[in-house]
């Protein structure tokens, strides 16, 4: 089961898919749009060249060696065409969706319900990115030879009209390309200022947070390390001064401290959840 | 404003996630960033074309092509601020679900026309770029006039790149030219604020969205070419690519990096000063204050 991030109405736009297994385990996959594949592609690109040419330069010896030019021109030809058209599909068959470029930039193709792909998607839609280069101009009415200049404009076009980012290879096979970000999930933050404890301890007893201010005070706690003390000073400001009167402490009081002695309060420390009052 | 409830997920981004998020944006959102792109883009093409109406007047030649079009690509780049400016109230604004109508972005930019007469204006060089488009001479040998507008364009590409969020903060921050009380944060004191500490992260992402930008203009060019040549069944450049496609390419890639650099400003305040932070404690802060009345 596939939730995409943007679908709900009521969900912001992101470029992130929620999938859920079967096991009714949700992963967060964050996808990748045609700028983000452009390295990759530039890599298995470079990597393509390259072999061509060492194998150029193999079946030119050995044809030189055994006499027979037009063999190994078949050769390489044939070489050649299985590079071009089957490199991406055998690698994403046999690397589980990745392909050299893809391995380095940490992409990998999945189907669009989370499961891996199989041969006939991988293969099928690295056929299909011919189609996604289009329109192509021919560059022989400039006589450069039988040249073919890609504009990859469907490729761009229909990835802009779909919530993962599929191009046409992808929309028919059924496929998307992810991030395979490795986050650290973040644990409960660490207040180990003292009197940050003081003063959660003097917090009034019957003292519960309702879900949105619990909500901003984790997020608070985690990013605060990040930010300046004039920073935490501005945004602890806001819940600050209309926390102090409500909980009938001091003005004296630090903002920024109280809201770090509420979320130990609320995460760490819930002692007196039996409490009535409600923030 | 419900602050907690943006059209754009608020967190950090890599600059290569904003480039294909804004492409994104701009299918979702095209009619209002064509329309308010349109609006200063439309008279801006017609002045263009009025400054360089003597470069094709005679021939569609490789030489007259390439000086026509290294002008108006010149031209587009010095104008490109003004033409981003109602875009991104309209991007500000939508963010929020806040109405993006024609006359709400009239009155935000009226109230701060001030400002953004100087600092695009005067110090940004703007009025300085129209007067020597209108001062560039009718002749296809390179003048004084071209080396100067070449010398703007390069002072304008180091400040744009270095401190490139100026309309975001003039338009959504509200931020003012002078001091009106101790506690006012002055444009000035603002942008350094913001772009300082990141002058080099900036400069990059600047260079990696020129990068994408010119690619995207590139694949629109050709393509658009194509498909002229298939209806003329002529290769050759004619009056439609020179006037019509390629100028509008330019100035659809100046749309496109009006939303990339407003997502990397986003970005930007949410790793230098935890916006996502601020605006999910201001929404607990506006709830706690419901509560109470």
């Amino acid at each position: 089961m596939v939730r995409d991030a943007s679908a709900a109405s009521t969900k912001s736009l992101d470029s992130t898919i929620d999938v859920v297994t079967p096991e009714n385990i949700s992963f967060e996959y964050e996808l990748a749009g045609p700028f983000r594949r452009i390295p990759a592609y530039f890599i298995d690109l470079a990597i393509r060249l390259v072999i061509w040419v060492v194998l150029l330069i193999a079946v030119s010896l050995s044809g030189m060696a055994v006499g027979g030019g037009e063999l190994a021109i078949a050769i390489w030809l044939l070489c050649w065409f299985v590079m071009e058209w089957f490199y991406g599909g055998l690698l994403e068959t046999y690397f589980n969706g990745q392909t050299f470029g893809k391995r380095m930039f940490g992409l990998r193709v999945l189907r669009t319900d989370g499961q891996p792909i199989n041969g006939l998607q991988a293969v099928m839609r690295n056929i299909l990115r011919f189609v996604d280069m289009m329109p192509l101009i021919s560059l022989q009415e400039f006589e450069a030879g039988p040249l073919a200049l890609p504009t990859c404009m469907f490729g761009l076009l229909a990835p802009m009209m779909n919530r993962r980012y599929q191009r046409l290879g992808d929309l028919v096979c059924g496929t998307m390309v992810v991030v395979e970000e490795r986050r650290w999930a973040v644990a409960m933050a660490r207040l180990d200022d003292a009197a940050i404890h003081r003063l959660a301890a003097e917090l009034p007893g019957n003292l519960t947070v309702s879900h949105k201010l619990s909500r901003a005070l984790a997020t608070y706690v985690e990013r605060r390390r990040y930010l300046s003390p004039l920073r935490r000073a501005e945004i602890a400001k806001h819940l600050g001064d209309i926390l102090l009167p409500q909980l009938k402490l001091p003005t004296s009081v630090d903002h920024d401290g109280l809201l770090c002695a509420l979320y130990v309060r609320t995460f760490v420390a819930p002692t007196a959840r039996e409490a009535t009052a409600h923030v | 404003m419900q602050l907690d409830r943006t059209q754009i997920t608020i967190r950090p981004r890599s600059g290569w996630e904003i480039l294909d998020l804004a492409l994104r944006i701009c299918w979702l959102q095209h009619r209002p960033l064509l329309l308010y792109t349109a609006i200063t883009a439309v008279p801006l093409y017609f002045f263009n074309m009025f400054v360089l109406r003597w470069a094709l007047a005679d021939e569609y030649s490789y030489d007259t092509i390439s000086y026509y079009l290294w002008l108006m690509g010149l031209l587009v780049f010095l104008e490109a601020p003004l033409v981003t400016l109602a875009p991104t109230d309209m991007l500000g604004r939508w963010m929020f679900s806040q109405d993006t109508s024609w006359p709400a972005i009239r009155a935000d930019l009226w109230a701060v026309s001030g400002r953004l007469f100087w600092c695009f204006g005067i110090v940004r060089g703007g009025l300085a770029a129209f007067g020597l488009a209108l001062s560039l001479e009718p002749s296809l040998d390179p003048s004084g006039i071209d080396f100067l507008l070449v010398v703007l364009a390069l002072y304008s590409a180091l400040v744009r790149s270095a401190r490139p969020f100026l309309p975001e903060i003039i338009l959504l921050e509200r931020s003012w030219l002078r001091k009106r009380t101790p506690q006012t944060i002055t444009i000035g004191r603002r942008n350094s604020a913001l772009h300082g500490p990141s002058t080099g992260d900036m400069i990059g992402r600047w260079m990696l969205m020129s990068g994408a930008a010119s690619l995207l203009a590139i694949s629109l060019i050709i393509s658009a070419w194509y498909c002229v040549a298939m209806l003329t069944n002529d290769w050759q450049w004619n009056a439609i690519m020179v006037q019509v496609v390629v100028p509008v390419s330019f100035w659809l890639m100046v749309m496109y990096t009006t939303v990339v650099r407003y997502l990397y400003y986003l970005d930007l305040r949410i790793r230098r000063e935890g916006w996502e932070v601020e605006l999910r404690v201001r929404a607990a802060a506006q709830e706690l204050r419901g509560q109470l009345a």
